[in-house]
C-alpha cells in the first residue's frame, strides 16, 4: 500500500513542480519515487498481505509483477531524458500521467476483487488516453488518442457488464467467493455470458485477435515513448490481471468458454504473425509483433499450469526489455532521418553506428527467441507448460508462428546491414545508452541463467 | 573437465578478438587460439584421456531437469577433433585477404567452434539444443554480411529452412521429457530409457528426422544447400560443408536412433531409399555443374546421401564408416573449397567451362588437386576409400541391393569428379589459365598438411577407427538390447 501512496504522491508532486520552469528535476524525482516504492514493495515494509478487507492482496506473484513493471517504468523514464529533451511545455504532466498509469497497473496485478480490477484498468487507461494524444498538433496522435479512448471505453463497458452478470450469479465481487460459487452455477447461462463478457473485455485490453484492430493504429500514432510503455508495462499488467482473474476465480472454465480461449489464442498467434510479414513501417511491425507475442501469452493462459506465473513474468519481462531497446533505437534513428518510421530508415545503420546496429540486433534476436538471449527460454517455457498440459497441436502451431516471427524480425536485418543508405550521425545520448546496455546485459544474463527470475515463484 | 576447457576457450578467444583492433593482430590471435586448441585436443588424444576426465556436471536449472552436463566418448571426440583440426585452416584460408571488420568475422568463426564443441559434447537435451541453435547465428551473420551476390535472400532461405527443422526439435525434446521415466530430466541417459508406444508417437520420430535431415541435408530437404554453399564466403562454405553438416550426422547417431530405435529400424528402409535415390540424383546434377563451388555443393550432397543411408543400416561397419567418412569428408571439402578460392583469385571466375590446362601452367597445383579429387572419389590409399568401403560393407550386411545402389556412389563419384578435373586441369591452356601462377609457400602451408592427412588416414586409419569402435558397439547394444 505504501508503494502505491508513494507513487501517487510523487505524481501529484510532479504536477506542482511542473508549474515552475525546472524541467531537470522532474525525472530524478519520479525515479526516486519509483525506487522508493520498489524498496518498500520488496522489503515488505508497509506491505500488508491483504488490504481493504482483502480487496488487494500482495502475494509473491503480485509483488513480482509490480516490481518488474516498476523496473521497466524506470528504464522508460530514463529514455524520457532524451525524448523530452527538446520539449518545453507539459513535460511534467507527461511524467505525472505515467506514474498515475503505473498505479493502475499495480492495482491490476494485485487485485482480489473485481471492483479493484475495474478501477485498476481505468486508472491505467485514462492517463494513457491523454498520453496517446501527446503530440497535440499531430493528426495521427489525435486519431490514436481518440481511437484508444473509444475502443478502450467499449472494452471497459463489456468488462463491467460481465462483472455485473457475474455478481448477479455469485452475489459477490470477491475472487474467493466467486471461485467457491462457480461450480454450483456451471450450467447457468447467465454465468457463462458474464464470463464471456469479461473474457472479451480483457481480450480487448490485451489486444487479442479479433479484438486487436485498435492496437496497430494506436501504437503508430502515439508518441514513441508512450508506445514503448504500452507495449511493455500495459501489456504486462493486462496479462497478469487476466491470469489472476482466471487462476484465482474462473478456472476451471466451462467447456464452451475454453473453446473461445482456444480460438482467441489460435487467431492471435496466426493472424498477427502473418500480418506482420507485410509491414513496411517498423513501428507497425513492432505493434504486430506485440500482438503475436500476446498470442504466446494467451497460450500460457490457456494451458493453465503451476508454472504459469513464472512463465508470464519471465516472458513479459524479457519481451519488455527487448521492445524497449527496439523502441529507443527507432526513436533515435527516426529523429536522425526526418521523422519517418519506415523500415528503410535503417538502411546502412550498420555502417553509420555500430553500437545502435548491435543493440538492435540483440533485441531482434531475443524477440525471435534465439539462444543465448532471454527470448529463447521465454518461448521454451511457453512450449514446456503447453506440452505438459497436453496442448500439443496448438504448440506445434505456436512453433510455426515462432518461425514466421523469426522471419520478420530477421528481415529487418536486410535494412540494417544493407550497403545502401547515406552516412549520417545518429545521436545516442548517455541516458539512452545506459538503458539500452542494461537491457542488453539483462537479456544475456537471464538468457543464460533464467532461474534468477523464474526461481522467484517456487 | 577438459570438455569445458575445449568449449570455453573459443568463446574467450572470440570475445578477445572483438575488442582488439587491427587485421593482423586479429588473425594471429584467432590462429594462435585455434592452433592451441588443436594441440590440446591432440595431446588429450595421445595421452589417452578417459571419458571420466572429460565429463562434467554442473547444475544449470535443476528444477527443470536441465543440467550443464558435458562429456565425450570416442564419437564425440572424433567430431571435436575434426572441428578443432579444421578451424585453424578455415582461419588460415583468408590469411592474405583484406576482410572488412576482421574482428567480427573471426570471432564469428570462433563462435561457430564454440557452439559446435558444445553440440558434440552435450549430454543434456536442452543443452544440446541450446548449442544446436546457437551454431546457426554466427553462420547466419557470416553469410549475411560477407557473402557474395544475392547473399541476403539466399541466407534468409538457408536460415529459415534450417530453423524450421530445429524448432520442432525442442518440442520433441519436451515431449520426450514427459515420456521419460520419473524423475523427469533432459539427461541423455534418461531419454534412453523411454519406451514409446510404437503406434501413436510417429510424429516424434518424423520431427527428429526432419530437423536432422535438413541439416545434412538429405533428399528431399536439400534445396537450401547448393545456393548457400555457393554464395557463402569461402570460410563460411568450409564451416558449412566441413562441420555444420556433421552436426546432422552426429545428431542422428547420438540423439535419434538410440532414443527411438524401433522407429528407426521400422522406417530406416524408406529413408535409405530416399537417401540413395537422392545420392544418385545429386551425382547426376553435380555432373552438369559449371560453377566450381556449386559443383562442390552437389558432390557434398551426394556424399551426404550415402552417409545418411549408411546410418540407417545401423550396424557396426556402417556406423564406423559414417563416422570415418565424416572426418575425411570434412578435410576433403575444406581442401576443395580452398582450391575453389585459389582458382577464383587467380582467374576471377569459378566457371569450369572457361578453365582448362591448369596442369601445364601450374603442375603442383594440379597434382595436389588431383589427390583431393581422388580422395573424394574414394580411391584406395586415400581416406575417402576407408569410409566408403566400410559404409558399403555396412549396407551390404543390411541388404544386397542397398550395397549395389550405394556402390553406384563410387562409380558416379568417379564420373563427376574426373569430369570436373578434366574441365579444369586438363586440355590446352587458354588466355585465362595460361598465366596461372603455381602455389606459393603460404598456400602450400595450407594444403600440404591436409593432403598429408588425406593420405595418412587413408593408409593407416586404425587410430581413428579405434577411437569410435567401443562407443559404436555400445550404441548398437543400447539400441538393440534395452528396447
Amino acid at each position: 500500500m505504501l508503494s502505491l501512496i508513494i507513487i501517487i504522491t510523487a505524481g501529484l508532486l510532479l504536477l506542482f513542480v511542473g508549474l515552475g520552469r525546472n524541467k531537470d528535476i522532474l525525472i530524478p524525482l519520479a525515479m526516486t519515487a519509483i525506487l522508493l516504492a520498489m524498496f518498500f514493495q520488496i522489503s515488505g515494509a508497509g506491505r500488508d498481505s491483504a488490504l481493504l478487507n482483502g480487496m488487494l492482496v500482495f502475494d509473491p506473484v503480485a509483488v513480482g509483477f509490480s516490481v518488474m513493471m516498476m523496473v521497466i517504468t524506470l528504464l522508460i523514464l530514463l529514455l524520457g531524458v532524451e525524448y523530452y529533451a527538446d520539449m518545453d511545455r507539459n513535460v511534467a504532466e507527461n511524467f505525472a500521467l505515467l506514474l498515475f498509469s503505473l498505479t493502475g497497473a499495480i492495482l491490476m496485478v494485485s487485485f482480489n476483487n473485481l471492483v479493484v480490477l475495474f478501477l485498476g484498468i481505468e486508472i491505467l487507461s485514462i492517463p494513457l488516453y491523454i498520453l496517446a494524444g501527446g503530440k497535440k498538433k499531430s493528426y495521427r496522435s489525435n486519431e490514436a488518442s481518440f481511437k484508444y479512448f473509444l475502443l478502450g471505453s467499449f472494452a471497459s463497458a463489456f468488462l463491467l457488464f460481465g462483472i455485473a452478470l457475474l455478481y448477479g450469479v455469485t452475489a459477490s465481487f470477491g475472487l474467493d467467493e466467486i471461485r467457491q460459487a462457480m461450480p454450483r452455477f456451471m450450467d447457468s447461462g447467465l454465468l457463462k455470458t458474464g464470463v464471456l463478457m469479461i473474457i472479451i473485455g480483457m481480450a480487448f485490453k490485451v489486444a487479442a485477435v479479433p479484438f486487436h484492430f485498435w492496437s496497430p493504429d494506436v501504437y503508430e500514432g502515439s508518441p514513441t515513448l508512450i508506445t514503448a510503455y504500452m507495449a511493455t508495462v500495459v501489456k504486462t499488467a493486462g496479462f497478469a490481471a487476466f491470469w489472476r482473474l482466471l487462476d484465482l476465480a474462473l478456472i476451471p472454465l466451462p467447456e464452451s468458454l475454453i473453446w473461445i480461449m482456444w480460438i482467441l489464442t489460435f487467431l492471435t498467434m496466426t493472424v498477427s504473425s502473418f500480418t506482420a510479414l507485410w509491414q513496411s513501417s517498423f513501428k507497425r511491425l513492432l505493434a504486430y509483433s506485440s500482438i503475436s507475442n500476446s498470442g504466446f501469452l494467451m497460450l500460457v493462459l490457456l494451458s493453465s499450469d503451476p508454472m504459469s506465473p513464472a512463465t508470464l513474468l519471465y516472458y513479459t519481462f524479457t519481451y519488455s526489455l527487448a521492445s524497449l531497446i527496439a523502441f529507443s533505437v527507432l526513436f533515435s534513428v527516426k529523429k536522425a532521418s526526418g521523422g519517418s518510421e519506415q523500415l528503410d530508415i535503417f538502411n546502412g545503420l550498420w555502417k553509420n553506428n555500430r553500437f545502435i546496429a548491435f543493440v538492435l540486433a540483440i533485441a531482434l534476436l531475443s524477440l525471435a527467441g534465439i539462444p543465448p538471449l532471454a527470448g529463447f527460454f521465454a518461448k521454451y517455457m511457453v512450449f514446456f507448460q503447453a506440452i505438459r498440459q497436453d496442448f500439443l497441436w496448438i504448440t506445434l502451431i505456436a512453433i510455426l508462428m515462432a518461425l514466421v516471427g523469426i522471419y520478420y524480425y530477421f528481415s529487418v536485418f536486410r535494412f540494417v546491414f544493407s550497403s545502401k543508405g547515406e552516412p549520417r550521425t545518429i545521436p545516442y545520448p548517455l541516458s539512452t545508452r545506459i538503458v539500452v546496455l542494461t537491457a542488453v546485459l539483462l537479456l544475456f544474463i537471464l538468457g543464460v541463467y533464467p532461474a534468477l527470475l523464474t526461481g522467484l515463484f517456487p | 573437465m577438459w570438455s569445458l576447457v575445449l568449449i570455453l576457450t573459443p568463446l574467450l578467444a572470440a570475445l578477445i578478438i572483438l575488442i582488439i583492433p587491427g587485421l593482423r593482430k586479429v588473425k594471429s590471435i584467432a590462429l594462435t587460439a585455434s592452433l592451441a586448441l588443436l594441440v590440446l585436443t591432440c595431446t588429450l588424444w595421445f595421452t589417452g584421456t578417459g571419458e571420466k576426465q572429460y565429463s562434467l556436471i554442473l547444475p544449470w536449472i535443476p528444477s527443470w531437469g536441465i543440467w550443464f552436463h558435458v562429456g565425450m566418448d570416442g564419437i564425440s571426440f572424433l567430431m571435436v577433433l575434426l572441428t578443432n583440426l579444421l578451424i585453424p585452416f578455415v582461419i588460415l584460408s583468408g590469411w592474405h585477404k583484406d576482410i572488412k571488420l576482421p574482428g567480427v568475422f573471426y570471432s564469428l568463426i570462433l563462435l561457430v567452434q564454440f557452439a559446435l564443441t558444445g553440440v558434440f559434447t552435450a549430454k543434456n537435451a536442452v543443452l544440446f539444443y541450446f548449442f544446436w541453435e546457437l551454431s546457426l547465428i554466427p553462420v547466419f551473420f557470416m553469410l549475411f554480411l560477407w557473402g557474395g551476390e544475392r547473399r541476403q535472400s539466399v541466407t534468409m532461405k538457408f536460415f529459415i529452412y534450417t530453423l524450421f527443422g530445429s524448432l520442432f526439435l525442442i518440442a520433441v525434446f519436451i515431449y520426450l521429457y514427459f515420456q521419460a521415466p520419473s524423475p523427469h530430466s533432459f539427461e541423455y541417459q534418461n531419454l534412453l530409457n523411454i519406451n514409446l508406444e510404437p503406434c501413436d508417437q510417429y510424429w516424434v520420430f518424423w520431427f527428429l528426422l526432419l530437423s536432422f535431415a535438413i541439416k545434412i541435408p538429405l533428399f528431399p530437404f536439400h534445396s537450401w544447400q547448393p545456393d548457400t554453399y555457393t554464395v557463402a564466403p569461402v570460410e563460411g562454405s568450409m564451416l558449412l560443408g566441413g562441420l555444420l553438416m556433421k552436426m546432422g550426422i552426429y545428431a542422428m547417431i547420438r540423439w535419434m536412433i538410440p532414443v527411438l530405435p524401433s522407429f528407426s529400424l521400422q522406417w530406416g528402409y524408406w529413408i535409405m531409399i530416399f537417401a540413395l535415390a537422392g545420392m544418385i540424383l545429386f551425382s547426376v546434377i553435380a555432373l552438369k555443374q559449371n560453377n566450381f563451388k556449386t559443383f562442390i555443393a552437389w558432390s557434398s550432397l551426394a556424399h551426404g546421401g550415402l552417409m545418411g543411408a549408411a546410418i540407417f543400416s545401423f550396424n557396426e561397419y556402417a556406423l564406423q564408416g559414417v563416422l570415418f567418412q565424416s572426418f575425411s569428408h570434412g578435410i576433403l571439402i575444406v581442401l576443395l573449397f580452398y582450391f575453389a578460392q585459389l582458382i577464383e583469385e587467380r582467374t576471377q571466375t569459378l566457371n569450369m567451362a572457361h578453365l582448362g590446362g591448369l596442369k601445364v601452367a601450374a603442375p603442383r597445383f594440379s597434382a595436389l588437386m588431383l589427390v583431393v579429387f581422388l580422395g573424394s572419389i574414394g580411391l584406395p590409399l586415400t581416406n575417402g576409400f576407408i569410409g566408403e568401403l566400410l559404409m558399403l560393407l555396412g549396407l551390404f550386411s543390411y541388404h544386397l541391393w542397398a550395397a549395389i545402389l550405394g556402390g553406384l556412389s563410387l562409380v558416379l563419384g568417379a564420373v563427376y569428379m574426373l569430369y570436373a578435373y578434366q574441365k579444369t586441369a586438363l586440355g590446352p591452356a587458354n588466355e585465362l589459365t595460361a598465366g596461372f601462377t603455381d602455389l606459393n609457400p603460404r598456400e602450400l602451408v595450407f594444403i600440404l598438411p591436409l593432403v598429408a592427412l588425406v593420405l595418412l588416414t587413408g593408409i593407416y586409419p586404425q587410430p581413428l577407427l579405434t577411437l569410435t569402435e567401443g562407443p559404436v558397439k555400445e550404441l548398437i547394444n543400447l539400441a538393440f538390447n534395452i528396447h
